[in-house]
């Protein structure tokens, strides 16, 4: 195990809700910090009886949500005139934004949601949307179905495998590769079979 | 003609990528976990428990689990011990015991962790040794 997860976990055992909403927040936030084998060693945590299961899920949802909301703000409201005092508002002028922002509105699932999954994308991802001006409505409804999915899958797999969940998270990432590919595989078979008919 | 042809053809190349993505993905993930398993960290008796029950709440059957991180509040709740279990066997005078990582209480009483890890696993074996 890494360093830097038993300091989590040893966080999460002393600190429980709190932790797990602290380095899940700072983990959508910014942070690169592995929020996702955290939850799974909660939900783990919950079957032995330590923690509560429905809490560790509603804990992580929330964190998640207001370290992304927190992103998304913070940039939509000083991302641009913190630019231009820096002296770099030349590189985000008006049409390469608005470009930008009609490359994630065109494609909300792709952007938003399974940046969800990818702890280094998603927090570029809220601050590509807030600095754009996306409208807050779409952000909201993609990031919200998107880390839904995130704490399901990594409340699930911790539940399931239990005091094993350390040697499961190996293979999070591959098993998540899996399933999106299976299920872009299943969208555009069933828009080929629906096509034919 | 050519374009949509093209346009016939992507949505095919698509498929196909994703599929040997997916194939590729599943193979390793399933070798890499039947190499764990086979190494002895997921040691079930069957087959088909060990992949879908995984010994869920079995912890309290392998002490040898416990790792520096842990709280002495949490093996208390895993391994079904009395609260001042470790505070008496140990001597420990830490007022944030039980809330206390074994490497915080090895770093405070200035000892090696890893011996003081391997006595609080002896100390379980022998509680549930005493307690069958």
């Amino acid at each position: 195990m890494s360093n830097i997860l038993s300091i989590l976990l040893s966080y999460v055992l002393i600190y429980k809700y709190a932790a797990i909403f602290i380095i899940t927040f700072l983990g959508a936030f910014a942070l690169p910090l592995p929020s996702g084998s955290v939850l799974m060693a909660g939900a783990a945590f919950s079957i032995q009886g330590y923690l509560n299961f429905p809490l560790v899920f509603l804990v992580g949802l929330a964190g998640n949500l207001a370290g992304d909301n927190a992103g998304y703000w913070l940039v939509r409201l000083y991302g641009l005139p913190v630019l231009k005092k820096l002296g770099l508002g030349k590189f985000f002028n008006r049409e390469k934004l608005e470009g930008a922002r009609q490359q994630i509105e065109q494609h909300p699932i792709i952007t938003i949601y399974f940046s969800r999954f990818m702890t280094a994308v998603a927090p570029a991802v809220n601050v590509a949307s807030g600095l754009t001006g996306l409208s807050y409505r779409k952000f909201i409804l993609f990031e919200f179905l998107g880390e839904l999915s995130e704490v399901t899958y990594f409340c699930i797999l911790g539940y399931i495998f239990g005091s094993n969940w350390e040697y499961v998270s190996q293979f999070a990432g591959q098993f998540w590769i899996v399933l999106v590919g299976m299920s872009i595989f299943s969208v555009i078979f069933l828009k080929k079979i629906l096509k034919k008919r | 003609m050519k374009n949509y042809q093209l346009k016939t053809f992507w949505p095919w190349a698509v498929l196909i990528v994703i599929t040997t993505i997916v194939a590729i993905t599943l193979y390793s993930l399933v070798s890499k976990f039947e190499g764990t398993r086979l190494s002895g960290h997921m040691r079930a008796e069957k087959r088909s428990r060990a992949f879908w029950r995984l010994q869920n709440s079995q912890t309290a059957s392998k002490p040898e689990a416990v790792e520096g991180w842990m709280t002495f509040r949490y093996l208390n709740t895993v391994f079904k011990l009395p609260t001042n279990y470790f505070k008496d066997a140990l001597k420990i005078s830490d007022k944030n015991y039980p809330n206390l990582t074994i490497n915080s209480l090895a770093k405070a009483q200035k000892i090696d962790a890893k011996n003081l890890l391997v006595r609080v696993v002896i100390l379980i074996q022998n509680y549930s040794t005493l307690n069958k």
